[in-house]
């Protein structure tokens, strides 16, 4: 026989954010190094620093996570980048990589 | 990073394995499901620079590719919809063999729609007896969900409280617990997907107890027939975190190693037998009203006090179990704790945490034997659990101006020069929410609080 049984999985907010355009290269640009806070994520990003730097020897790095911009919120695992936030960051940088699920 | 890339640079995560299907998850909610990320074999917290470095170093390659090439497109977004629609209905075979008897679990689990427990099957007609529970209408949405921002309307609660054993009469209790939830002081995100383990408390208060027949006794949070209201009622939030908010094992849900208590907790209070006001009348209600308190809680630690003999040790006792380093102690000298909601990551601030006490009516007794009222229990606790500053200010990141005064809690920080100076664990008193329940023994059952906490009024239908 048969059963019928309705589906428990909710509709979801319909919400889409198409990917950005990329970069045609990293030289001469300025690449952001986000660290959410949980150990070990500043010496990953600096890491991934190191590397860009030395490869791409044109290439500036500016740093977020924690309280380094004074004013503005300190980001953290419990505060994550919010819209405000995100342009901002696009304004003063290229790229990012971001060191967030540990 | 998926609010960087909306606004317009190209991003890319590094993330452990381990948390490579949370990722995933999180990202699908925030709707770029293709948005870039490399692993690596283990999380850094706690490892060498050395072996960090090396793991950096085997995906920098990957990393530079991410920043260079479009993503490729992983799949569509589970559940994602462009408009309101009605519920899928599947058909079902079903016969009398075993795996007949099987095939309705083995089609949610396919699905992973389920908490891995067999349930009852959510026919229509289960989900029109228990939409009988409730005067709300059935496409009335209650919050959003996360991190999958599921659309919780009071339809799919009753589907999941079906499968999960509830009876209508219990529903209304469900539903308030959901209705704590879409509160943003409840911080649900954070409960969701942290890695920690901790998991959602529900404390039912008023003449609801016993209307849905939720055990106020001895067991009530363990396994058993005359336990079955609770178990039902618990297990129907947990299959709703997961089907309604996409919190699944090992995506949504990156716990470490998980909790048992994430299977589902309810209890209702014994006011009967406590000698002191149930705990929704102190933040209001009437005695005759009904109402749900929801707190996001790891452990319980049980207290077993058989040998004090007045009110002091039973709490001496309590309080010698309570804190440990690390756990968050003192943490309100850096002020109200932040969390963020929906797709713009919009902060909130909450009071937290809120550690529920489960107090057997006996260790209340004795206690108000001795003359204290709740209120007096709980400042004795706030007086008397305290932490050392030294400790806390040892962590760093105490919130200061530019002249360098603490922004919060000023008039403390003459104390910050002395080595033995001491605060209270928690800002407040009743943020030690006793809860008298259970059998009448020498016991209670600590649960750390960790964080958000609502309460919500229960309908009367």
């Amino acid at each position: 026989m048969k059963l019928q049984i309705m589906s428990p999985a909710a509709d979801r907010v319909d919400y889409k954010v198409p990917p950005a355009p990329r970069l045609s290269g990293l030289e001469g640009k300025t690449i952001g190094l986000y660290n959410n806070m949980t150990g070990g994520a500043d010496i990953a990003v600096d890491r991934v620093a190191e590397h860009i730097v030395k490869r791409f020897p044109g290439v500036k790095i500016e740093r977020y996570g924690g309280d380094r911009r004074p004013g503005r919120p300190a980001l953290s695992r419990g505060t994550h980048i919010d819209d405000i936030e995100a342009k901002i960051i696009a304004s003063e940088v290229d790229a990012m990589v971001g060191a967030t699920a540990h | 990073m998926v609010a960087v890339e909306k606004a317009g640079i190209p991003a890319v995560a590094i993330a452990a394995r381990s948390f490579a299907r949370a990722w995933q998850s999180c990202v699908d909610g925030w709707g770029q499901p293709s948005a870039s990320f490399v692993t690596i074999p283990h999380a850094t917290t706690g490892q060498q620079s050395d072996f960090i470095h090396k793991m950096v170093d085997d995906q920098i390659d990957n990393i530079i590719k991410c920043l260079t090439e479009i993503p490729a497109t992983v799949k569509d977004i589970r559940g994602s919809r462009k408009e309101a629609h009605t519920t899928d209905i599947f058909d079902i075979d079903i016969d009398a063999s075993p795996e007949g008897l099987d095939a309705v679990n083995r089609f949610l689990a396919e699905r992973d729609w389920s908490d891995g427990i067999p349930v009852i099957p959510p026919t229509p007609a289960a989900v029109e007896k228990m939409l009988g529970g409730t005067k709300r209408a059935p496409q009335e949405v209650l919050m959003v969900m996360e991190p999958g921002f599921g659309l919780a309307t009071i339809e799919k609660i009753a589907i999941n409280a079906v499968m999960a054993g509830c009876r209508p009469e219990q529903f209304p209790v469900l539903l308030a617990a959901i209705d704590c939830l879409g509160k943003p002081e409840m911080n649900h995100r954070d409960m969701q997907v942290s890695g920690h383990t901790e998991a959602p408390i529900i404390l039912v208060n008023g003449p609801i107890a016993e209307k849905a027949g939720i055990n106020f006794g001895t067991t009530a949070m363990g396994p058993g027939v005359i336990n079955s209201a609770n178990t039902a009622i618990g297990r129907a939030l947990r299959l709703c975190l997961i089907n309604i908010g996409y919190c699944n094992a090992g995506a949504g849900d990156p716990n470490f190693v998980g909790l048992p208590t994430k299977f589902g907790m309810c209890i209702a209070e014994n006011e009967a037998a406590s000698p002191w006001q149930p705990y929704h009348m102190d933040l209001g209600y009437k005695k005759d009203e009904s109402a749900v308190t929801v707190v996001t809680v790891t452990g319980p630690t049980t207290i077993i006090d058989p040998r004090s003999k007045n009110h002091e040790d039973t709490l001496n006792n309590i309080s010698s179990m309570m804190f440990y380093p690390n756990a968050g102690s003192g943490n309100w000298l850096k002020g109200w704790e932040s969390a963020q909601i929906g797709h713009t990551n919009r902060r909130i601030q909450y009071q937290g945490p809120y550690h529920p006490i489960i107090l057997s009516p006996s260790r209340a007794v004795i206690m108000a034997e001795a003359g204290m009222s709740k209120r007096d229990a709980q400042e004795w606790l706030h007086e008397n659990c305290r932490a050392s500053l030294k400790s806390i200010l040892s962590k760093g990141d105490i919130p200061t101006d530019s002249d360098g005064n603490w922004i919060h809690h000023p008039e403390l920080q003459h104390l910050a020069d002395n080595p033995d100076a001491t605060i209270p664990a928690l800002e407040s008193p009743e943020q030690y929410l006793l809860f008298v329940t259970g059998g009448s023994t020498h016991y209670a059952n600590f649960f750390y609080g960790t964080y958000g906490i609502a309460t919500s009024p229960v309908e009367n239908v």
